[in-house]
């Protein structure tokens, strides 16, 4: 029994040293395997061992099963170490094999862009809904009676010849402002007040050139009520410039004159660009026009059906590519209708 | 109206105010001065005295001369024509600056040249202005003595040039700020300075009984009429501050009858008319001239009259058409010495009408559109008389004669300083009220109330109510003094449900990789008759009266022309990836009413995405396309079919064209660009599509209910059947789709084959059926459904299962 234990004792001793010698020398996770198999599976020379202990007695039993455990631990242990290494290496060796040029470009994803007019439509549309004013669409193809005459233009005012008008019959034609939408507007309201703003397309005679396009978009504002004041305009107007070009310019207005409102003035911003010192943007005045604007004429107001004794209110119209043209330098109108995909991406 | 500083300052006492102040404060409190201009321009001039004058000894053309200027005498070389010894000339002194340079010292030809003498265009003077005598050759003056031009004096100031001239930007309604002394009450007004009254002495002469003129007014297109004969007056020279008004003005001078006549149109904004009396008579009949009748005005062109148009008669023929030209057969000449001179208001509309008409826009006619002051016409009348004898040493004969309303009295409007306040939102009082109608010249009487009544006088026409009036104290306050303040209501914003929508498919089909562009609505007659597949039946198209060009003539039916019109460009441009869609209206007319829809258009073509190094190039094709659209349908809730059809036209694929159904309207197409059509137009191989978008935007979106999610996984099984060629997906789709209504969720094509082990006539398509269910899906169900789908394909389709 002695003889067997020490035997047994040298020979796991000198196995374990063995295994772990062979495992140290594979290459890869096979040749791991099969080491591992040589002494530890079914036909390893542990197994004979274990074999042979029901020969042996109790004690001799649970000594040999405590060696042989050790021995497959140590082994075990051994072998996963190793796995682990060999993982690792090979993983290295891969990742080295997959480096890639990080400076190649990255997919081309084209993405579209909405165009600057429409952008500023945006701006002006969540601004205004912002301080209460309801969006509404109007005609393009308007009635003369909508265009001109409820905005206090009859036939043959002078006024119109401001304005050349593209005709389709007698009594239709293209809208040359937005402010063709106050008339249904304030019909539509039955009298009651009212605080809308309308963009979209206009027309006129024009030929085409860097500052006239026979097409160009307006943005029309109109607000009527109670005590709808023309200090209320200027705050209105305030907020717009600020809003459009920055929140340190000021705003003035000057006499003009617009049939469908008395007072009619131009509003002008500070110039964005010398802050009012003088430069050629604004031509040394310090200041740009950017809009028109005034009270609502009581003749306009009384047409569509309301009380001016009790009523009035204020209009403005903004020129969409105006500002839109100040705000980003743009020096020709025709840009935005010419729609070159490299003019369309920088917006 | 361009206004002379130094004519206006006789008017109005605007000394000691620098031109930027009145620039800048014109602007502000009246009216746009849209620039500032003079008529001539240089540096270092005087007056000098040709002392004498050699030839040159080494020139045919040049002269040696000795200038006097006052405190030396130059030796100037001088190429002019025209020059001579003795006379006044301007001469550019050594360092003068002018136009074309700088004057320096030199020798011309060997003889030493110590300054120029110049010619009016030297100094900037157009053209047109300058007298033929001195247009080849230097300006001297003629009366030099008469009109006190001294040697040593400044040149331009001589020239009476020496100032700046105030371009006014004139609105429409200012008709008032068309002469000068209506500019002086503004500025008056504008600057609180006082007025300087005109002040001058006529006295008239005899007028025999046979020279009496009768005027007879039969006409509503004439509201007054003077008649004023003046006789043996004499063409002399007109002077020096006539002639350089009248330049300053704009206005070429002509002869001194002419100038005078333009002279007070420019000083009151009162046209007159000058007739040679020999011509017209003493029988004047104002009247509205015979419909069709022929007339040759002044400009020599024969016009066709209308009864709307007022005419000047000596009883029987035209012989001026009223307030827009005067007839070629009454016209004054150079021998004329018998003026009937006339001074009259017309009717604003009639010569609006006729001058609209003839498209005869004269300095008068725009004066009378916009209303002529008749309570001012005696005065200018007579100070045109006055002008008339003291420079044409004429006889004024007897007061004029007259017909019609000789006054229009003031019109009168109450203002209260509530009224003022409620409308700006200002808080003046009634002194400051009426400080501001002080400066304007207005008359007014206190009310109760804080309410004055204000008389506006007739110069003003464009004061008719209270609100214009409110305009003039606003302005006149000053804007500036307006506070920031914004409406004070319960309203609450809203975006419309159309432009939300629009917003939200804008934003899509940009993150989609398409950029949106906005085109021009009208197009020319050809293009409105391409891609007509939306066009509806029986509809027309709406069309300008007087377009500009062929190419801008009709309004557009459809958007694709348009944005075609964007690819061609940019392809040509060397652009190759451009996708583009645009939201325009359309328009039509279907029995003589117009009608506009909102289209969404999208063109697309070559290559839509790509990553270059990798060789990876995603082309454009029908499917990219349609796969766009149904994300454009899937935003909206709506699901579209897309029927196959041949669209019979040049401009789409025979075979690569669909109509779009959606609720089982058609509302669109879909194709690609007929190959021939894109090679004409230099396209590449391109696909359109367009969409009546309008009523889908505007509908509004139901809120959604939750749908519970599923809790097993799906089962999946794939089948591929052989079916004949002509057999379309979409119907394999629905055909499954209605063999079971409880657990197939979904059936999905992944696969079409054509070709080998596939006879001629026939294609495969591989379909993925998905089954979902609460309950556990066990092979028996799912066998049994895939049973029932293979039978009901091969009953309806002859469709076999593929090996």
């Amino acid at each position: 029994m002695d003889e067997l234990n020490l035997k047994n004792e040298i020979n796991l001793d000198d196995l374990e040293k063995e295994a772990i010698e062979n495992l140290k020398n594979v290459q890869n996770e096979q040749a791991l395997n099969e080491v591992k198999a040589q002494y530890l599976g079914k036909k390893s020379k542990l197994s004979q061992i274990m074999a042979s202990m029901r020969e042996l007695s109790n004690d001799a039993k649970r000594a040999l099963g405590q060696k042989s455990n050790e021995f497959k631990r140590k082994v075990e242990e051994f072998a996963n170490k190793k796995r682990d290494e060999l993982i690792n290496a090979a993983v290295n060796e891969k990742l080295k094999k997959e480096e890639i040029d990080v400076t190649l470009p990255g997919k081309e994803f084209k993405t579209g862009h909405m165009h600057p007019l429409s952008q500023t439509i945006v701006e002006l549309e969540d601004l205004f809904v912002s301080m209460g004013y309801e969006v509404i669409d109007g005609n393009e193809v308007e009635e003369d009676v909508y265009n001109f005459e409820m905005l206090n233009l009859p036939k043959g005012h002078p006024a119109r010849e401001m304005q050349d008008s593209f005709y389709i019959t007698d009594n239709t034609l293209l809208r040359t402002q937005t402010s063709a939408v106050q008339a249904h507007a304030l019909l539509k309201a039955k009298g009651k007040p009212i605080k809308v703003i309308s963009p979209g397309k206009v027309y006129r005679r024009d030929n085409d050139d860097a500052t006239h396009s026979h097409q160009f978009m307006q943005c029309e504002g109109l607000v009527v009520g109670e005590n709808v004041t023309m200090a209320d305009l200027k705050g209105t107007l305030n907020i717009l410039a600020k809003k459009t070009f920055g929140d340190e310019l000021a705003i003035r207005f000057r006499p003009s004159f617009f049939p469908f409102t008395e007072p009619s003035v131009e509003v002008d911003v500070e110039c964005f660009k010398c802050h009012g010192k003088g430069c050629p943007l604004c031509k040394g005045s310090g200041w740009i026009e950017i809009l028109g604007a005034g009270m609502v004429h009581p003749n306009v107001l009384r047409m569509a059906g309301y009380d001016t004794d009790k009523y009035q209110g204020f209009a403005f119209g903004v020129g969409v590519e105006r500002i839109t043209m100040l705000r980003h330098g743009i020096d020709d109108i025709r840009t935005f209708y010419t729609d070159d995909a490299r003019f369309l991406k920088q917006f | 109206m361009r206004v002379k500083l130094e004519w206006l300052n006789e008017l109005v006492d605007l000394s000691g105010l620098s031109l930027d102040e009145i620039v800048n404060k014109a602007s502000l409190y009246s009216i746009e001065i849209e620039g500032v201009d003079r008529v001539a321009r240089g540096t270092n001039l005087v007056i000098g005295y040709v002392k004498t004058k050699e030839k040159h000894p080494d020139s045919d053309h040049l002269n040696c001369l000795t200038v006097d200027v006052g405190d030396e005498v130059l030796d100037i070389v001088c190429g002019a024509p025209n020059v001579e010894a003795g006379q006044y000339v301007i001469v550019a002194k050594e360092g003068a600056e002018l136009i074309g340079g700088t004057i320096k010292k030199s020798k011309i030809r060997g003889v030493p040249s110590c300054g120029m003498c110049c010619s009016l265009a030297e100094l900037g003077v157009e053209h047109k202005y300058v007298e033929e005598k001195f247009a080849n050759g230097i300006y001297y003056f003629e009366k030099a003595l008469e009109e006190g031009i001294k040697v040593g004096m400044e040149g331009l100031k001589a020239l009476n040039f020496a100032d700046d001239i105030l371009e006014l930007g004139i609105t429409p309604n200012r008709g008032d700020l068309l002469s000068m002394i209506g500019v002086a009450y503004e500025f008056s007004a504008s600057f609180d300075r006082p007025l300087k009254p005109l002040t001058f002495k006529l006295v008239r002469d005899a007028i025999k009984d046979d020279e009496k003129i009768d005027i007879k007014i039969e006409t509503n297109g004439c509201v007054g009429y003077y008649g004023q004969l003046i006789k043996d007056a004499k063409l002399n020279r007109s002077p020096r501050w006539l002639i350089s008004r009248l330049i300053a003005f704009g206005v070429r001078p002509i002869n001194l009858f002419v100038d005078i006549t333009n002279y007070i149109l420019a000083l009151f904004g009162q046209p007159l008319h000058a007739f040679d009396f020999e011509k017209i008579g003493r029988h004047i009949v104002i009247k509205n001239a015979s419909e069709g009748d022929k007339f040759t005005t002044l400009d020599e062109i024969e016009r066709t009259l209308k009864d709307s148009d007022a005419v000047i008669t000596d009883g029987k023929d035209a012989k001026c058409l009223g307030g827009v030209m005067g007839g070629l057969n009454s016209e004054i000449t150079d021998s004329t010495t018998s003026i009937m001179l006339e001074a009259a208001v017309f009717d604003p509309m009639t010569i609006r009408r006729t001058a609209a008409r003839l498209n005869l826009h004269s300095e008068s006619s725009m004066r009378y559109e916009r209303g002529v002051d008749i309570n001012r016409t005696k005065q200018a009348l007579d100070y045109a008389c006055f002008l008339f004898k003291t420079l044409g040493e004429a006889k004024i004969c007897g007061e004029p004669s007259f017909a019609g309303i000789q006054k229009i009295e003031d019109k009168k409007i109450s203002l209260s300083t509530y009224q003022v306040n409620k409308l700006l939102g200002t808080n003046l009082d009634l002194s400051e009220v009426k400080d501001i109608f002080t400066k304007l010249n207005f008359k007014y009487d206190e009310k109760e109330n804080n309410t004055l009544l204000v008389y506006v006088p007739n110069r003003r026409p464009d004061i008719t109510i209270k609100e214009d009036l409110i305009e003039e104290v606003a302005r006149l306050h000053g804007y500036e003094k307006l506070e920031n303040t914004i409406p004070m209501d319960r309203s609450c914003g809203k975006l419309g449900v159309r432009a939300i929508n629009k917003r939200k498919i804008g934003k899509l089909l940009t993150n989609l990789g398409l950029d949106e562009v906005i085109t021009y609505s009208l197009v020319s007659k050809e293009q409105n008759c391409t891609f007509t597949l939306n066009h509806k039946e029986g509809i027309e198209d709406l069309n300008l009266l007087m377009p500009i060009n062929e190419e801008r003539k009709t309004l557009r039916q459809g958007l694709i022309p348009s944005l075609l019109d964007v690819m061609k460009y940019n392809f040509s441009r060397k652009i190759d990836n451009v996708s583009v869609f645009e939201f325009g209206n359309v328009y039509y007319n279907i029995e003589g009413n117009h009608y506009e829809d909102l289209y969404l258009g999208i063109t697309m073509a070559n290559t839509f995405s790509r990553t270059r190094w990798k060789g990876f190039n995603e082309k454009v094709d029908f499917f990219l396309l349609k796969g766009i659209l149904e994300q454009v349908f899937a935003s909206l809730d709506k699901t579209a079919e897309y029927v196959a059809i041949d669209p019979k036209c040049n401009e789409l694929h025979p075979s690569r064209t669909a109509v779009i159904m959606v609720d089982g309207k058609q509302i669109g197409f879909i194709g690609q660009v007929h190959p021939m059509f894109a090679r004409k137009n230099d396209l590449d191989e391109s696909y359109v599509a367009e969409i009546n978008i309008q009523s889908l935007l505007d509908s509004e979106k139901d809120v959604h209910h939750y749908v519970s999610v599923p809790k097993l996984p799906s089962v999946e099984r794939d089948i591929a059947v052989v079916v004949k060629k002509d057999v379309k997906a979409i119907d394999l789709v629905n055909a499954i789709k209605k063999t079971d209504k409880q657990i197939l969720s979904d059936v999905i094509v992944f696969d079409v084959y054509e070709g080998e082990k596939i006879a001629d006539d026939e294609k495969s398509i591989a379909l993925k059926l998905v089954f979902t269910s609460n309950e556990p899906l066990t092979d028996e169900i799912i066998n049994a459904k895939m049973k029932k789908v293979i039978k009901d394909l091969a009953y309806r389709f002859n469709a076999k299962l593929r090996d």
